[in-house]
């Protein structure tokens, strides 16, 4: 199904994909429209940029995990209904 | 009569039954009810795939432009304490430094919404200039319902969502009582951080500090006590990871003795202890620490001290938190100016002291309002004495909003 939540390899992105002088020049034209720059600091991160993936929440996983502790929490609220009786 | 109660070798008679399964039953209505009203307005699964795709969406359209970034999702969507109509708090990653929000992340808010103009899928947006600023998107459908909320680089936001997510699901009790108290505050006008009250966030810190110490038996251990390495601010965010179980270790809090407090009681309880128990003159709330500290010790702290990666600067990170700066007057200033400033630094601390576990900074610094903080505390002492009373959940739900307005309304 074309449609499922789907959680992206960092590596494998969209078609399209500026290089680093590019994307720097969008921040730059960005930043001047609006009385702003780019400082080094950020120029570095986005010329160089680190990886940073979500790869601890992917989607698939995140709904899975939220699954699980739904039913963990409906199975203690049983047992402890029966503990206090 | 003393051989009734026990003596050696008599049976003790229990006591007529009536006494004994009239109140216990009223309170087991009341337990039932709680546990009722938070499966009616929690997070559904369904919801929560629908964010993560549309999470996933703007991944695609945004990496491009951030290639390798993070986009991570935080707050209540993932905290495990989101109802149903909650919104999403996204948190773009791109270094382990601080970044600028005063510039840095303005430009990069401004490159992501030059970037989504051009995708179908998003409505409008609109950037919002705040102690954190954030660019709020709304969708076309079918994902019109949700409004996402994405901040740059605020990593603190990431941390405590982990740190919510492992008090959330330590014990069944906390979740459903977390619901009816925001749920309360919300009719009752007192959930609201652009009136001078309660954000969501803080009202949850005052749930979990209520089960680490204002309990009969302790209910919630201090998890950044019990786990220093795995709620430590100096954890790199990359790493955290909700769906990893904590090891057992040994901690002060009995099950056993703790399973005897019903979810009633405990709501009964935490009502008991605002509206009596918590000196607000005196006492601050610290989960960071689990307990009840001077108010005066965290006040004092004069400024926020950098860590290495400079993250405990970074303000709190519910987007209620944030949105309630714009409102309140202190937004536009820069955090250095504003941290500096003794009259701010006391106004921040004025009415209400609950401690972010990860920063020095207040959560609930949006009441300064002496007239709004009169009239939460007799919300609280009027909510107790009726709920103890009648043990009615619709009934306390069915309350009128507070009367006192802001000063500056």
């Amino acid at each position: 199904e074309a449609d499922e939540p789907a959680s992206f390899d960092p590596f494998v992105r969209s078609e399209v994909e500026y290089d680093s002088t590019t994307r720097l020049h969008m921040a730059e034209d960005v930043a001047s429209t609006r009385r702003l720059f780019v400082s080094p600091a950020l120029k570095d991160i986005i010329v160089n940029p680190e990886n940073f993936y979500h790869g601890c929440q992917q989607s698939a996983k995140m709904a899975e995990d939220a699954n699980q502790r739904r039913q963990v929490s409906f199975n203690t609220k049983r047992e402890a209904y029966i503990h206090q009786l | 009569t003393d051989e009734f109660r026990g003596g050696r070798g008599v049976a003790s008679p229990s006591p007529p039954a009536a006494i004994l399964s009239e109140p216990l039953s009223r309170m087991d209505v009341l337990s039932e009810k709680i546990w009722d009203y938070h499966n009616k307005v929690s997070q559904t699964d369904e919801m929560l795939q629908r964010k993560l795709h549309l999470r996933d969406m703007l991944y695609t359209a945004i990496s491009p432009v951030f290639p390798l970034s993070g986009l991570y999702v935080v707050g209540s969507s993932l905290n495990g304490f989101g109802n149903n109509s909650s919104d999403m708090d996204l948190c773009l990653m791109i270094t382990n430094k601080d970044l600028d929000q005063k510039n840095d992340a303005v430009v990069v808010l401004n490159l992501i919404l030059s970037t989504l103009q051009y995708e179908k899928f998003v409505a409008s947006q609109k950037l919002i200039l705040a102690k954190v600023p954030i660019l709020r998107i709304k969708f076309a459908a079918p994902f019109d319902d949700i409004t996402v909320d994405l901040n740059a680089n605020n990593s603190v936001a990431i941390r405590n969502t982990h740190l919510l997510c492992y008090y959330s699901s330590y014990d069944w009790r906390v979740r459903p009582l977390v619901s009816v108290v925001k749920e309360w505050a919300k009719r009752k006008g007192i959930n609201d951080a652009n009136k001078s009250s309660f954000t969501s966030y803080s009202l949850v810190l005052m749930v979990i500090h209520y089960l680490q110490c204002g309990t009969q038996t302790k209910v919630l251990p201090n998890l950044q006590q019990s786990y220093p390495t795995r709620f430590s601010n100096k954890v790199d965010v990359r790493t955290l990871n909700v769906t990893m179980p904590l090891e057992a270790v040994q901690d002060d809090i009995d099950p056993s003795l703790s399973e005897n407090t019903t979810l009633g009681e405990l709501l009964i309880g935490f009502l008991d202890y605002y509206a009596n128990e918590f000196n607000y003159d005196r006492d601050a709330i610290s989960i960071r620490q689990g307990k009840r500290v001077e108010r005066a010790a965290l006040a004092a702290r004069p400024k926020v001290h950098l860590s290495s990666e400079g993250d405990k600067e970074t303000p709190p990170p519910s987007s209620s938190a944030s949105s309630s700066s714009i409102h309140n007057g202190v937004a536009g200033i820069p955090m250095h100016h504003s941290m500096s400033n003794p009259h701010f630094w006391r106004s921040q601390w004025r009415c209400v002291c609950i401690e972010e576990p990860f920063t020095n900074s207040n959560t609930a610094h949006s009441i300064y309002d002496e007239m709004v903080f009169g009239a939460i505390k007799d919300a609280f002492r009027e909510a107790h004495g009726e709920l103890q009373h009648n043990r009615d959940l619709d009934r306390l739900l069915e309350c009128e909003p507070i009367k006192a307005s802001t000063t500056n309304a």
